[in-house]
């Protein structure tokens, strides 16, 4: 269906989420603070970005700044908050968020809003892919390049996840994240293509 | 000639002991003044130390000193009620950031038990539904928690404004359609505040009224604002709906007191109402009768410069 990106740094909800829309079919990468967010958005072509407002190192309404001020095009980005920033969320739409969520809601009400995004968006989604695809806007994160070069030295996830101290998971992200950016789909092709 | 003599000595040793006795009232006197201003002094040290309720000196030595306490006693009664409410005010907000703390807290852990609830296929289908709820209720809980508590700036404002701009809400809660009439002062009624707590009153207030009049045929509500000639605004939200038990009365403004249905009401609303209008100098009056219906009278000071002059 569908390449998502969750941007939360709870885990717990993350991982829930992240399960609940990979049981409706979607694709779905994460990651857990603003930075490394942004890094993401600006690199990989995904269909639709779901971000908390309260996230660690940047803020969500810093990231939707930065995406405003670099890329020219964007998928389209809904907000997830607690009730409190309500007015921080709304500041959001105004800075090109597709739509905001309050804490807690029901796991429907995400999907939907998902659906939505995918259909009003199209142009802009199949525009941010044409985007990405041109060879100089591709380029790993530093993070990135560390487990690529573990996992090019034939380091199993949890190896590297030890060597970096990262969750597992963590590094099955990123692992995922350098696939869609090199264009290769397992371990082999990346070896080969690292190799080259 | 000794008779003479003697009489003048008798009528000064008269006049010595007037004068001693003269003397002697006014030591008596000064000591009993003496007195009076040390304890005097000790009431008013105790006043600045903080002590609003310290005991003023009575019956003072001379009456014009009756007017000193008096007017003592008026300061101190004025200077007790204003540090009470700096107090309370300053007790509520940092109840308030408290509250709201929690409650945005548990936002994301409540939406993570949404989830698996959601995902879960082991409980059977009743429980599941009942968890749901359950989580629901907290969610409301949180979400009036947090009402009340946003960061907000002070303006004056038209208060007809803000139940203008309070109408979109009003109309998605009033699901059954009932007939709300606004009945709302011509000129502007200025009033100095947060204008996003004040659509939250109305909000409430008209949602209470909505729960109210539920099983009553021909519901009724209605919304009204004047200024009174005194420069107090009005805003009173009747209803004709099944109004508040006796008993009742004296608990509506308690946090998580409710008559309503356990997933319905959180006890919150009024409380956040009555929270508001302290924090606004405002009053709240409420008037019910069982059967009959009820009628929330918030007051306001007005800041309209036309009342003020007319004034």
């Amino acid at each position: 269906m569908a390449e998502i990106l969750i941007i939360e740094d709870d885990i717990r909800l993350r991982a829930q989420i992240q399960k609940y829309l990979e049981s409706k079919g979607h694709g779905v990468d994460f990651a857990t603070d603003g930075k490394e967010g942004l890094e993401s958005i600006q690199q990989i072509a995904y269909d639709v970005i779901v971000m908390d407002v309260k996230l660690p190192v940047m803020s969500g309404t810093e990231v939707l700044g930065e995406v405003a001020k670099t890329l020219p095009v964007h998928p389209p980005i809904i907000i997830i908050t607690g009730h409190g920033d309500k007015d921080t969320a709304i500041k959001a739409v105004h800075f090109g968020a597709f739509d905001f969520i309050e804490k807690p809601f029901h796991p429907p009400t995400l999907d939907q809003s998902i659906q939505r995004a995918i259909t009003e968006k199209k142009q802009d989604i199949l525009a941010f892919k044409a985007y990405v695809s041109m060879p100089e806007n591709k380029g790993l994160t530093e993070r990135e390049k560390e487990v690529a070069f573990f996992a090019a030295d034939g380091l199993s996830n949890e190896e590297i996840a030890e060597r970096l101290s990262l969750g597992s998971e963590t590094v099955k992200s990123h692992l995922k994240k350098i696939f869609k950016k090199l264009g290769v789909t397992n371990r082999v092709s990346l070896l080969s293509k690292l190799r080259k | 000639m000794a008779q003479d003599n003697k009489n003048k000595i008798l009528e000064l040793e008269r006049r010595e002991k007037e004068l001693l006795s003269q003397l002697h009232e006014l030591e008596r006197k000064h000591a009993e003044m003496e007195n009076w201003i040390q304890r005097l002094g000790e009431a008013t040290s105790q006043i600045t130390a903080g002590d609003y309720t310290a005991h003023l000196p009575d019956s003072p030595p001379e009456k014009i000193y009756q007017q000193v306490t008096s007017h003592m006693e008026q300061m101190q009664a004025k200077l007790g009620q204003y540090f009470s409410n700096l107090l309370l005010k300053d007790r509520l907000s940092s109840l308030g950031i408290l509250a709201s703390g929690i409650a945005h807290e548990l936002n994301t852990p409540l939406t993570t038990i949404q989830f698996i609830l959601h995902s879960d296929t082991h409980l059977p289908e009743d429980s599941k539904a009942l968890l749901v709820g359950e989580v629901d209720r907290m969610s409301k809980i949180t979400r009036d928690l947090l009402s009340f508590a946003r960061p907000s700036t002070e303006e004056v404002f038209d208060l007809n404004k803000a139940i203008e701009r309070a109408q979109p809400l009003v109309r998605t809660d009033n699901s059954r359609s009932v007939q709300i009439d606004f009945m709302l002062e011509k000129n502007p009624i200025h009033i100095k505040g947060v204008s996003n707590q004040i659509q939250q009153i109305i909000f409430n207030l008209i949602h209470n009224s909505l729960d109210a009049t539920e099983k009553v045929k021909d519901a009724r509500i209605e919304v009204k604002t004047t200024i009174r000639n005194d420069g107090v605004a009005i805003l009173s939200i009747s209803d004709n709906g099944e109004g508040i038990e006796k008993q009742n009365l004296q608990k509506i403004l308690d946090p998580f007191f409710t008559t309503k249905s356990p997933g319905k009401g959180t006890g919150l609303g009024l409380f956040v109402v009555h929270q508001i209008i302290q924090k606004h100098d405002g009053v709240l009056a409420i008037e019910s009768e069982k059967g009959k219906g009820t009628t929330v009278k918030v007051m306001f000071l007005c800041k309209n410069e036309t009342t003020e002059k007319a004034a």
